[in-house]
């Protein structure tokens, strides 16, 4: 039954700003029609992919001086920073609904852009594989992202760098979406959906169906196979069922493929996914890898010890030739990157997790299980560390921004007037508090997880409290890790 | 391949546009900047951008000024650290970090071919990375 006008804003300003309950935003009838429509994805992916073109041709074309190119500024400081602080909290993997790197595959994979093909895949284009399965799982990710992180002081540093990566995402994804069905890179491979997915589970957002009995007596399922008009799902997703963000990409192909109307894009209070069923010891390795590499991107690329970016200074590009300098002490930081993300961080919580199950004096509670559930509570700890790590980026090379608007290759342009503007950072000074801010914050969230998982396995209160306190140990230990870092 | 429909026509042409028309959009603007002798407060400014020469060298390599007008040259390091130096004119900044830029002003006052080159050792094609300047007479 639709709200009246009013009901409906007072719904969503009560999700919104009290964080109570769910508000479907597809209420809204201009959003219903945005998202209903079939060009609003195409849109959005139209202008990203101008965008990453042009960051690409400054890449490879324009100034190699990082802080005049538009690849490193945009990429590593603009989109960066939009991804983790802004449209991943609130709007989970809303970055796939655009993203422009899958779309050459999926076209030719679908043999259309707008209009859904009815013609059969033929001659050159055959029909697709299916994804092996024992590499269903997000491990790909996991150690695709860790190699990207391992070279990140060269990524984040050099335009060619970043250039050739993209193009090579670009490459990877057509080529693999033509061998491969459906959206099997986005969710397999691609390194930035492994940490999407993870954190979206923290995130504001979720698109679930509204009746499920209503799914079950419907038996086309158009949201999965597609419509006579519109693709089903091509992330994999059950979506009848589905009850976590992870791995829905958002693309809203089941929106619109949805006869009855019966699927809604609901606000919701933060963390809303971290409880529910389905955890896996892949995605609990992602937790890991993700919270170390927080640490580590702080002290590496924003600590004072300049030795360590020397360490991770391990190429030359051009005009210098490619190939290897200073390479004796790369392998060290490479075993530090590997070593504390896959074995020494888990290890550390494998203790606690332990410390937890000894002090509870409970019979018959699996290590494992709880070590992998209770992972999930460094979710929050995680994305707000991150997010603290990525907001010195923007305040101290805001500037950039605006000079490389003016003149994105680096060449002497001043589109806009904004080439010359100095070197200016913005309230440094308040930089350590506003992330010690977002560390409480991401802490707050992760108690709070922490102590209902242990909760499922320790359903007595008392118990519970006593095996949640070397987890609220780590926890704290942890966030007083980071604030520490902050400070210096 | 694709449907006859307009809509995927016009889907297909804006993707094409996008693919084609940035490159030539920013070729095109590029060659105009680097092109222009532009008469600001009666001086005649040239941007020169200078590149190791395995990145293409000096951009523009040739410059024409006329005689007895009053020139700016603005030389910019792209890449790495570069100098400009012309022994026969006279003229030589001093090294130019990346990024940065250093102005050189003159009058140029007797018509010929000029070359310039630069000072700062930057890349093993160092020595190849020559421009030349040419002076003609004023209309």
């Amino acid at each position: 039954m639709k709200m009246e006008s009013s009901s409906k804003v007072k719904s969503f300003l009560m999700s919104l700003i009290l964080h109570r309950g769910k508000f479907d935003v597809m209420e809204f009838n201009i959003i219903r029609r945005l998202i209903k429509h079939t060009a609003f994805q195409f849109i959005l992916i139209l202008l990203n992919l101008l965008v990453f073109w042009v960051i690409i041709l400054s890449g490879l074309f324009g100034s190699q001086v990082g802080n005049k190119n538009l690849s490193i500024i945009f990429v590593w400081i603009v989109w960066w920073f939009l991804l983790i602080a802004v449209l991943l909290p609130i709007f989970g993997r809303a970055w796939c609904t655009m993203c422009p790197i899958p779309v050459f595959g999926e076209y030719i994979q679908r043999r259309g852009i707008l209009v859904k093909s009815d013609k059969k895949a033929e001659g050159w284009v055959k029909k697709p594989k299916r994804w092996p399965e024992r590499f269903n799982n997000i491990w790909l990710q996991n150690l695709g992202f860790l190699g990207m992180a391992t070279f990140s002081p060269l990524l984040v540093t050099r335009p060619i760098i970043t250039g050739i990566l993209l193009g090579l995402l670009f490459v990877i994804a057509t080529i693999m979406m033509l061998i491969f069905e459906k959206r099997s890179f986005c969710k397999y491979v691609c390194p930035v959906a492994g940490f999407l997915g993870l954190f979206s589970m923290f995130s504001a957002i979720e698109l679930r169906v509204k009746d499920r009995i209503l799914c079950r007596n419907h038996l086309d399922k158009e949201c999965i196979n597609g419509s006579d008009t519109h693709y089903g799902c091509p992330f994999f997703v059950h979506v009848p069922t589905f009850e976590r963000n992870n791995y829905c990409g958002l693309c809203t192909e089941c929106i619109k493929a949805c006869p009855h109307d019966n699927i809604s894009l609901n606000l919701r209070p933060f963390a809303g996914d971290i409880l529910k069923k389905g955890r896996r010891i892949d995605e609990a390795w992602k937790s890991f890898i993700m919270l170390t590499l927080a640490g580590l991107y702080m002290i590496v690329l924003l600590g004072p010890w300049g030795w360590l970016k020397d360490w991770a200074n391990v190429f030359w590009v051009p005009p210098y030739g490619w190939g290897l300098a200073n390479f004796s002490n790369f392998p060290i930081l490479v075993g530090i990157f590997w070593f504390s993300s896959l074995l020494f961080t888990p290890a550390i919580f494998l203790g606690f997790t332990a410390m937890s199950r000894a002090v509870a004096r409970v019979k018959g509670i699996s290590l494992k299980l709880l070590f992998r559930d209770l992972s999930y509570e460094l979710i929050p700890l995680a994305l707000m560390a991150w997010i603290a790590f990525s907001i010195p980026l923007l305040m101290v090379n805001w500037s950039y921004i605006a000079n490389v608007i003016s003149d994105p290759f680096g060449l002497g342009w001043n589109l806009f007037g904004t080439a010359e503007l100095a070197f200016n950072p913005f309230y440094p000074e308040s930089i350590p508090y506003i992330q010690t801010i977002f560390i409480i914050f991401g802490l707050f969230y992760a108690i709070r997880s922490g102590y209902k998982i242990i909760g499922e396995h320790y359903p007595d209160r008392g118990t519970a409290f006593r095996a949640f306190l070397p987890q609220l140990l780590f926890l704290m230990l942890t966030s007083l890790l980071f604030i520490l870092l902050f400070m210096g | 391949m694709f449907g006859e429909n307009g809509t995927e026509l016009m889907a297909l042409a804006l993707i094409v546009v996008v693919l084609l028309g940035a490159p030539l959009g920013i070729y095109l603007y590029s060659e105009w900047h680097i092109s222009q002798q532009v008469l600001v407060n009666d001086y005649q400014t040239i941007m020169i951008n200078a590149w190791a020469v395995e990145n293409g060298g000096w951009d523009p390599d040739k410059l024409i000024l006329e005689k007895g007008k009053p020139t700016k040259l603005i030389i910019k390091s792209a890449d790495v650290t570069h100098g400009f130096y012309s022994p026969e004119l006279g003229l030589k900044s001093s090294p130019i970090l990346p990024g940065l830029k250093e102005t050189i002003e003159f009058t140029p006052e007797e018509v010929g071919n000029y070359t310039f080159i630069c000072h700062v050792f930057c890349s093993e094609q160092h020595p190849d990375m020559k421009g030349e300047i040419i002076i003609v007479d004023g209309e």
